[in-house]
């Protein structure tokens, strides 16, 4: 069953490549038209497998976190004798890979989404098709890589490796202006890395305390970060953690260094749109709740909900506001993105089980609308020859039935409408910070009016009203109704909204170990920090939250 | 007997599961009403059998379904709740829903989305039966989501209006406004039991009615204020969805929909969940005096505006409309009088709550007898609904003329219809306590708004009745020659409805019988030591009542105008024509400025923040060449960049041990 691992990353790898090779050549044949998409579902079923293995083994699992000395631990290891690097002076490096409740959902969405998108890209991508599968599947390979990685190297090479493909993508197919929003999103990129590198280089120094090995493992260092707490404090990981908010939070887009969001999701094709919303946005998120969670708690523990989870609310807010006011629907999708990671931040950092739990489970969700989104986006403008809401046609619910139904669909799903994926995960998210910081909460809830608000115009100003022909109609590549490679993807990806909506307890159980265990780190801080405060002095009145916190144990 | 409550929302969901299949398929459009019906009738079977068979003392019971949600400290269990206030509310809606839903084959006939109507039809139903029968206050929240939805829908049902997309839209969004605080209520009761140290019994969640009802009075001991801010947040959802002041205003434009709907939804069941979300928390409103006088306050309010707004509109259901704004705001008179008890040890909550719950039932029947009559006029005048269009229908639609006038009547007040006692009771409740020591000035002014509203009601109601029945006969050029009464699918409901009307308030009201169900309900006092009832107030209001029929006869008449009452008359005419020019404001004061600054925030964010990183590239000059290098966008660059990340994390490894 380990064997799974290394098969999910190599088989889009070697299978990229070998598209990528015979394009090269120049012949775009129907056998590899077909194989992109065919190799991205044989993944896709792989991924399945491996995640029913994982939630057969963690789901009812209890973890006991009082005798807990790992808050990252792979329920699958894969660490065979060649991942072991020999260094100079008899030194040794472990590398690994292991899935884990929390890595394995977004492994299965990586490759659910870039099934969703090769299938659809078949119609939407006219032009080297084998090139563009190629490039996509190189990219999946990268993203599993950081999705399955246990140590920081491997994480690290993910991380970048997945980049490039990515490059190509928004470069190669998008609209005029794209190899300039690749060029920016390429300098926002670097911008990230230098202080990434140095923030890994720093935590494997930080827990490597004289007379022991230096290690890259994850299940080492977060128990060396575990068995140091006592001894840490805030400030002591404040470089650390500053340095790893630069390197994730550009690639999470994190306000106010999100600008390359819109520019790079606009000038992108819509199918390479929904793999970067729906899977590559989420890698900042994931860093920080591989990373940052488990490594450097201490200053988690004081900045991540004051600093992070502020900003997290403003976005949800920004980002909607933003999206309300524009005439795109790629940019308004794009801000609207944007919104929802704010909603997966303020989760992330409450730092308790149900907020982590409930990231995790918003990050798949908003995987899932999102791609969804994008993917009607890119049939609608084959179909209208723009992306503009005024510009083009109009009242095309009677004209385009099925694409009306999946639109209103998800557009229901995206404003966090109950029984449908996203409600699960905001509700989550804003509850855990309840404990936190209500005043939060309560700024990021307005996110749910103004979610509404843009979707439900988007709905009417596109499918609702009279027919009208468009005023300036640029190229229409189709015509009609969803074709099968349009709808089937879609309604795929509406059956799991639902199916997450009406049963989370499901896709919960899959994440609830690995998020009892971040957490428990946190409430071990906390109690900490009543037992000094009630030994240090008589407290005349206790902050509710820690009232909140201490009564969970 | 377990499984029974459950077929109560199972059965319209499978019916709404088959009804849209059948409008994605083909073919068999045109018998999707028979699925509905057939879902709708076990579901109302199933909770008038509850609804018997509970009398005997029976009073809660809790039927689990399975756990949505189970993490931390959030748990979620998805079961229903029986006790009589739920009883009482679900048999009327069940009833309607069935009653409207055979009315609805006769007016829907031939509509291209004869299935997609009755699909999203069965799922309101399904969607305000769990909200009903919901255990626990964020099941109640899912589906008060659900029923906007399906309010949402059928109000945009021909979507290619853009009057119709534009009313979905907008009371879709109002009712999102309200939710937003109604959210943030429940996301701080869940704190508030949290810290209240009530134990939580692991499969209940902190949310559980009983839980939450547990935790009140140690939460008011300890954070009163925190319990009043909920109180807040819960009215506000209720004022949205029961469309009272201010969030009144998508309710008039929600006749955009399908008049049945109108009915159904925007009448009898949907807007009434406000009334009903307070009733089912009153044992924590009963701590919080302030939210209760707020909520009648505004009741009372929107009483007298939407009456006054009624007597001056033109469309028949647009009248309606308003009358349902109107009469909402005795609903929520009559929680607010709840405020009178004295904690738990007098029963005026039960009082109050029974008062509403009567009104709510009453007016059920009434109105969606009257909406369905203004649909038999829309039929037979081809989709024309000015009452300025048409008039004396009394000889085309006899049938219809002398349903409406069962149902003018019963909103009217005219005893002994239903409207009479139901509203009687709330102006006797007001009434009753308008010696109290603390709150006797709001209680008399409840009362003289409430008298007021009742002449304006029977006045306007009257007024359409006059307009459109009486007179000469005048059918508007589009129902050309074929203007017909109702086919016998329509009447027939209708007459359900109006027995309803005639019958429905003396058999529960003046027996005390709903008093004496709904005193069941746990956690409201039942001692019952308040005798209401007084004689001049039943005298007063059919004075009131006929009084306003009067008056509707006097300026009904040819050659009557609103200038005989001088500057003034003209004035509120004016402001009441114009809806008191209140959706102006709104788009001014709120709906503007959001928007501009939406504008403001794209527009910073592209030359703003945007601006700033380009700025912070741009000026080291040295810094920027060395960046420009790597803005070749040429990937082998970006690759030995990144490899000498990979080597520099390597070497430093490796060399750690050496230094």
């Amino acid at each position: 069953m380990n064997g799974l691992i290394p098969l999910l990353i190599l088989l889009p790898f070697v299978g990229g490549c070998v598209l990528l090779f015979t394009s090269l050549r120049g012949s775009e044949v129907v056998p590899t038209r077909r194989a992109g998409a065919l190799i991205a579902g044989i993944n896709f079923l792989l991924a399945l497998l491996l995640t029913v293995v994982v939630w057969s083994r963690v789901s009812g699992v209890v973890v006991d976190t009082a005798t807990l000395t790992h808050s990252v631990q792979a329920t699958i290891l894969y660490q065979p004798s060649w991942m072991l690097i020999q260094l100079s002076g008899g030194r040794q490096l472990h590398l690994a890979l292991g899935a884990d409740g929390l890595g394995v959902s977004m492994v299965l969405l990586t490759t659910f989404v870039t099934f969703a998108v090769l299938v659809s890209a078949m119609l939407a991508i006219t032009k080297r098709y084998a090139e563009y599968a190629g490039w996509t599947l190189l990219a999946e390979s990268g993203l599993l890589l950081v999705f399955l990685s246990m140590d920081l190297l491997t994480f690290y090479i993910g991380f970048e490796l997945a980049l490039l493909p990515l490059l190509a993508l928004i470069g190669g197919w998008g609209e005029k202006h794209s190899p300039a929003a690749a060029k920016r999103f390429v300098l926002y990129t670097l911008a990230g890395s230098i202080p990434m590198v140095v923030a890994l280089v720093a935590i494997v120094a930080k827990y490597t305390p004289t007379g022991t090995e230096p290690s890259v493992l994850l299940s080492v260092l977060s128990e060396r970060a575990i068995a140091q707490l006592p001894t840490e404090t805030a400030s002591g990981q404040f470089w650390i953690f500053g340095l790893l908010v630069l390197g994730l939070g550009i690639k999470m887009a994190l306000l106010p260094v999100h600008t390359w969001l819109p520019t790079t999701y606009n000038a992108s094709h819509p199918t390479t749109a929904a793999l970067l919303a729906a899977v590559v946005l989420k890698l900042g998120l994931f860093g920080f709740m591989r990373l940052a969670l488990p490594l450097v708690p201490a200053a988690c523990n004081e900045y991540g909900p004051s600093v992070l989870g502020t900003l997290g609310a403003i976005a949800v807010v920004y980002g909607a506001l933003a999206a309300l006011a524009q005439t795109d629907l790629k940019l308004l999708l794009a801000y609207s993105s944007l919104s929802h990671v704010g909603f997966i931040t303020i989760g992330l950092f409450a730092l308790n089980e149900e907020g982590v739990a409930g990231a995790a489970i918003q990050m798949f969700n908003h995987g899932v609308t999102t791609a969804a989104m994008f993917l009607l986006a890119g049939s609608l403008i084959a179909r209208r020859g723009t992306s503009n809401l005024i510009k083009g046609a109009k009242g095309l619910a009677s004209l385009y039935p099925k694409l009306a139904v999946l639109m209103v669909f998800f557009v229901i799903a995206g404003a966090g409408m109950p029984g449908l994926n996203n409600f699960v995960g905001e509700t989550m998210t804003l509850t855990a910070m309840m404990n936190r910081n209500p005043y939060l909460t309560a700024t990021a809830a307005l996110g749910i009016v103004l979610g509404a608000w843009y979707g439900l115009r988007l709905v009417r100003d596109l499918l609702f009203g009279v027919l009208e022909k468009p005023k300036s109609m640029g190229e229409a590549s189709l015509s009609g109704d969803l074709r099968s490679r349009e709808w089937i993807p879609l309604t795929a990806l509406a059956v799991v909204s639902l199916m997450i909506g009406v049963v989370p307890q499901i896709a919960l159980s899959l994440v609830r170990s690995d998020a009892v265990r971040l957490s428990s780190i946190y409430t071990r801080i906390a109690s900490e920090q009543t037992k000094t405060e009630a030994n240090a002095f008589q407290p005349t009145s206790t902050d509710p939250s820690l009232v909140a916190v201490g009564e969970k144990l | 007997m377990q499984s029974l409550p459950w077929l109560i929302p199972i059965a319209p969901l499978v019916a709404a599961i088959l009804c849209a299949i059948l409008s994605l398929g083909g073919r068999g459009k045109e018998h999707s009403h028979w699925i509905a019906w057939a879902g709708l009738c076990v579901s109302a079977i199933a909770s008038l059998i509850l609804l018997g068979t509970t009398e005997g003392g029976l009073n809660l019971q809790t039927i689990a379904g399975y756990t949505w949600l189970d993490i931390g400290a959030i748990q979620v269990p998805i079961a229903l709740r029986l006790d009589a206030l739920c009883l009482v509310q679900i048999s009327v809606v069940t009833c309607v829903s069935f009653l409207v839903s055979v009315y609805s084959k006769g007016y829907m006939h031939d509509d291209s989305g004869y299935a997609r109507y009755f699909a999203v039809f069965s799922g309101f139903v399904f969607c305000m039966s769990m909200l009903v029968l919901a255990s626990n206050l964020l099941l109640l929240y899912a589906f008060w989501e659900g029923v906007g939805l399906c309010s949402y829908l059928l109000i945009g049902y021909w979507y290619q209006k853009p009057s119709a997309a534009a009313a979905a839209t907008k009371a879709f969004l109002v009712n999102r406004v309200a939710d937003c605080g109604f959210l943030i209520g429940i996301l701080c009761l869940w704190y508030g039991v949290g810290l209240s140290g009530v134990p939580v019994d692991s499969i209940m969640g902190r949310l559980d009615f009983e839980t939450i009802f547990a935790a009140v009075q140690p939460l008011s001991a300890e954070h009163p204020e925190l319990l009043t801010f909920i109180g807040f947040m819960l009215l506000m959802g209720a004022v949205g969805k029961s469309a009272q002041f201010p969030l009144h205003v998508w309710l008039p434009d929600a006749m955009e929909g399908p008049t049945p709907v109108s009915a159904l939804i925007h009448a009898a069941t949907m807007v009434t969940a406000g009334v009903y979300l307070l009733a089912r928390m009153s044992p924590l409103l009963v701590f919080t005096p302030d939210v209760l006088i707020w909520a009648g306050w505004l009741g009372a309010i929107t009483a007298l505006l939407a009456a006054l707004i009624a007597l001056f509109q033109d469309d028949l259901k647009r009248v309606l409309a308003y009358s349902t704004v109107s009469q909402l705001g005795y609903m929520f008179i009559a929680i607010g009088t709840g405020v009178a008890g004295d904690l738990k040890t007098e029963s005026m909550m039960v009082l109050a709550v029974t008062a509403a719950m009567f009104h709510l039932m009453t007016h059920a029947f009434f109105k969606a007898l009257l909406f369905l009559s203004a649909g038999n006029v829309m039929h037979a005048m081809g989709d024309v609904i000015d009452m300025k269009e048409f008039g004396g229908l009394r000889k085309v639609l006899p049938v219809t003329h002398a349903l409406f006038l069962i149902g003018a009547a019963a909103l009217a007040g005219v005893p002994p219809l239903a409207g009479f006692w139901s509203k009687d009771g709330i102006l006797g409740l007001a009434a009753s306590q308008m010696d109290h020591s603390r709150y006797g000035f709001s209680f008399t002014c409840w009362l003289v708004i409430g008298l007021l509203t009742a002449l304006i009601t029977a006045t306007y109601t009257f007024r359409a009745y006059f307009r459109t029945f009486t007179g000469e006969t005048k059918v508007p050029k589009e129902a050309g020659d074929h203007a017909h009464e109702a086919a016998p699918i329509m009447l027939g409901p209708m007459g359900v409805l109006a027995i309803g009307s005639l019958l429905a308030g003396l058999a529960v009201g003046p027996t005390g019988l709903l008093r004496h169900f709904i005193g069941e309900v746990p956690h409201l006092p039942s001692e019952l030591h308040v005798e209401h009832e007084s004689i001049w107030l039943l005298v007063l209001s059919s004075c009131v009542a006929l009084a306003g029929i009067g008056v509707a006869w006097a300026t009904t008449r040819p050659g009557f105008s609103a200038a005989k009452f001088g500057g003034f008359g003209e004035s509120l005419a004016q402001l009441g024509a114009n809806r008191f020019y209140i959706d102006e404001i709104y788009s001014l004061l709120i709906v503007a400025p959001i928007q501009l600054f939406a504008r403001m925030i794209a527009g910073w964010d592209v030359w703003g923040f945007d601006g700033i990183w380009h700025f912070v590239a741009d000026v080291p000059t040295t810094l920027g060449r060395v960046l420009r290098r790597f803005q070749t966008g040429v990937v082998s660059n970006y690759a030995i960049g990144f490899a000498i990340g990979v080597v520099a994390l390597l070497m430093l490894v490796a060399l750690r041990g050496v230094v």
